[in-house]
């Protein structure tokens, strides 16, 4: 079998990494399946491959090299080599979604803009936190619901508008008093730094490579 | 000329005229709550809107005034479907494929004739003494609102040559919609909310946004009317694009100010700048922080073309207080010294 292997799994895990960056959906695919062929591990050719591509990708966009469109293409190339990947991972009785801890998103009540969340999901998956995405326009309760259900960390709040701002600062109230153990992030064109002190939140990111950071922080892992 | 035109004209030409020109850029949802009106109720009413955006002037006495309903107006008509809250901006259930995207009649399709009746009322009442401008979308915003914005973005890479297709179809549809309002006398303002440099970048802006803003631009101007461009979002990755465009004034929501000054101080003609006061400060900001900011913005823009704006929209339910303490704080200022 090995004889028949013309890379190595260091070489293909580096090989997924630029497939990521080149946008290239179709050649994340094909080397995903040669890890499969070649009976690599799954897990870290999700790990050092196709989320250290992410990771660069993330790079090129808080360098304003890459934008919205490249990290979109991005993703959609890291999702073809991991629904590849991901069954034999399991089969291998292996993980690697939520090693890094796991992160509850949402955007606010009366926001349906969800473009930020997205990429911000997107981004923090990479990086290895395992996701719960609840959607657009969230309400406290459902919010609430799922801390208590979830062995949820972080919580990460996007708006868009600033006529929801009250809705964030309410939620992130209700948060406060309910789960005061639960971090809690905030995001979106209207927030600065001074509203996410003012209504409690932990913190705030201009972009989705701050957020990472700002998850990493959080969680004692920068 | 009256005051508000005078005004307008005089920062235009950074004359140095006092007090300067001024615009809260109003839209429809604040208009409908100062009015205490349901938004999908004035929405659909040409004389309601109408209405609600004369009452506001009367209110705030504004030296510049825009006839907007909302971001989905030409999606609407494209063939995307909303939903229209009772008091809240309306929001796609259903969007377009890019090659189902239909060719539009501005007196027939969605609430194009709706918003056609309330700028002609509009523009009668009040054009004479204060500039108004109708707000449309470019092209690109029209077709990416359509289609869903984010499968949109992924065709500029994926399939361009289909984007290419949506926007041309756009492009036509938002031509015959500037043909009707130029033709009952309307300045334009062309809105760019998804052709953000924050959101595309340089390079997909100059590729695929760009050509068509600049042609309806000039289609404007070569009517013999105001033309204006309204870009969302982090505009510093294309500043140096929007300092050259041909249009009378630029709308900015963020941008860096000193790399702005320094694009157009090279003796060449280039657009006045408008915009960047934070909506979030005048929704809920302290008066002193408020009077702080308008005064520093002016300040930092004298002697530049420049009107002191909203970044964007006034939120819907922004006390009414807070856009006087605003318009007063513009109008009270002085040059220090």
């Amino acid at each position: 079998m090995t004889e028949d292997r013309k890379y190595t799994a260091a070489e293909l895990h580096e090989q997924l990494a630029r497939a990521v960056l080149d946008l290239d959906v179709a050649r994340s695919g094909e080397l995903a399946q040669l890890v499969l062929d070649y009976h690599y591990s799954a897990r870290d050719a999700i790990l050092k491959g196709l989320s250290e591509g992410m990771r660069r990708v993330g790079d090129r966009f808080c360098s304003h090299e890459f934008f919205v469109p490249e990290v979109l293409v991005a993703a959609r190339a890291m999702y073809r080599g991991l629904n590849l990947l991901k069954p034999r991972m399991l089969e291998e009785g292996e993980t690697t979604s939520g090693y890094r801890g796991k992160i509850a998103i949402a955007v606010v009540e009366g926001d349906l803009h969800d473009i930020g969340k997205n990429v911000v999901k997107l981004m923090l998956e990479a990086e290895g936190f395992e996701m719960v995405d609840l959607g657009k326009n969230v309400t406290p309760a459902i919010i609430s619901e799922t801390l208590q259900k979830d062995n949820i960390q972080i919580l990460a709040l996007s708006t868009l508008m600033t006529s929801t701002l009250a809705a964030m600062k309410s939620t992130v109230a209700a948060v406060r008093s309910q789960h005061p153990q639960i971090k809690v992030m905030v995001g979106g064109a209207p927030i600065s730094a001074t509203f996410a002190s003012e209504i409690g939140a932990d913190g705030t990111a201009g972009d989705a490579s701050g957020a990472v950071r700002l998850a990493l922080t959080l969680t004692g892992q920068s | 000329m009256s005051p508000a035109w005078e005004r307008f004209r005089a920062s235009l030409a950074a004359s140095g005229q006092l007090p300067v020109c001024v615009a809260p850029l109003i839209a429809a949802d604040h208009a409908a709550f100062l009015q205490n009106k349901k938004l999908r109720s004035v929405l659909h009413s040409a004389d309601e809107l109408a209405d609600a955006l004369i009452h506001a002037q009367s209110l705030y006495d504004c030296d510049f005034m825009i006839v907007f309903a909302d971001v989905y107006v030409e999606a609407e008509a494209m063939g995307c479907q909303l939903e229209y809250p009772e008091d809240a901006p309306p929001h796609i259930v259903r969007t377009c494929a890019p090659e189902s995207l239909r060719a539009t009649i501005p007196q027939r399709d969605g609430r194009l004739p709706v918003m056609l009746a309330a700028a002609k009322r509009v523009i009668t009442e009040l054009g004479e003494a204060i500039p108004v401008f109708v707000s449309i979308k470019d092209p690109f915003s029209a077709a990416a609102l359509a289609c869903g914005a984010e499968e949109f973005f992924e065709l500029l890479i994926s399939k361009p040559a289909l984007a290419r297709r949506a926007i041309e179809i756009s492009h036509q549809n938002q031509l015959r919609y500037l043909e009707a309002l130029l033709e009952m006398g309307a300045n334009v303002i062309l809105g760019a909310p998804m052709a953000s440099g924050g959101i595309l970048g340089e390079k997909h802006f100059k590729a695929f946004a760009l050509e068509s803003i600049v042609e309806l631009l000039s289609h404007i101007r070569s009517a013999g009317r105001l033309a204006g461009l309204h870009i969302c979002g982090d505009s510093d990755p294309i500043l140096a694009e929007l300092s050259r465009i041909p249009v009378h004034f630029v709308s900015i929501e963020s941008f860096n100010v000193d790399r702005w000054k320094e694009l157009i101080s090279d003796g060449q003609p280039h657009p006045a700048v408008m915009g960047y006061f934070p909506t979030d400060l005048l929704h809920r900001g302290p008066v002193v922080q408020i009077e702080a900011e308008v005064q520093g913005e002016i300040a930092s823009l004298w002697g530049f073309p420049h009107i002191l704006a909203t970044a964007c929209d006034v939120p819907q339910r922004c006390p009414e207080s807070q856009v006087q303490t605003f318009m007063k704080a513009a109008r009270g200022w002085r040059p220090k010294g």
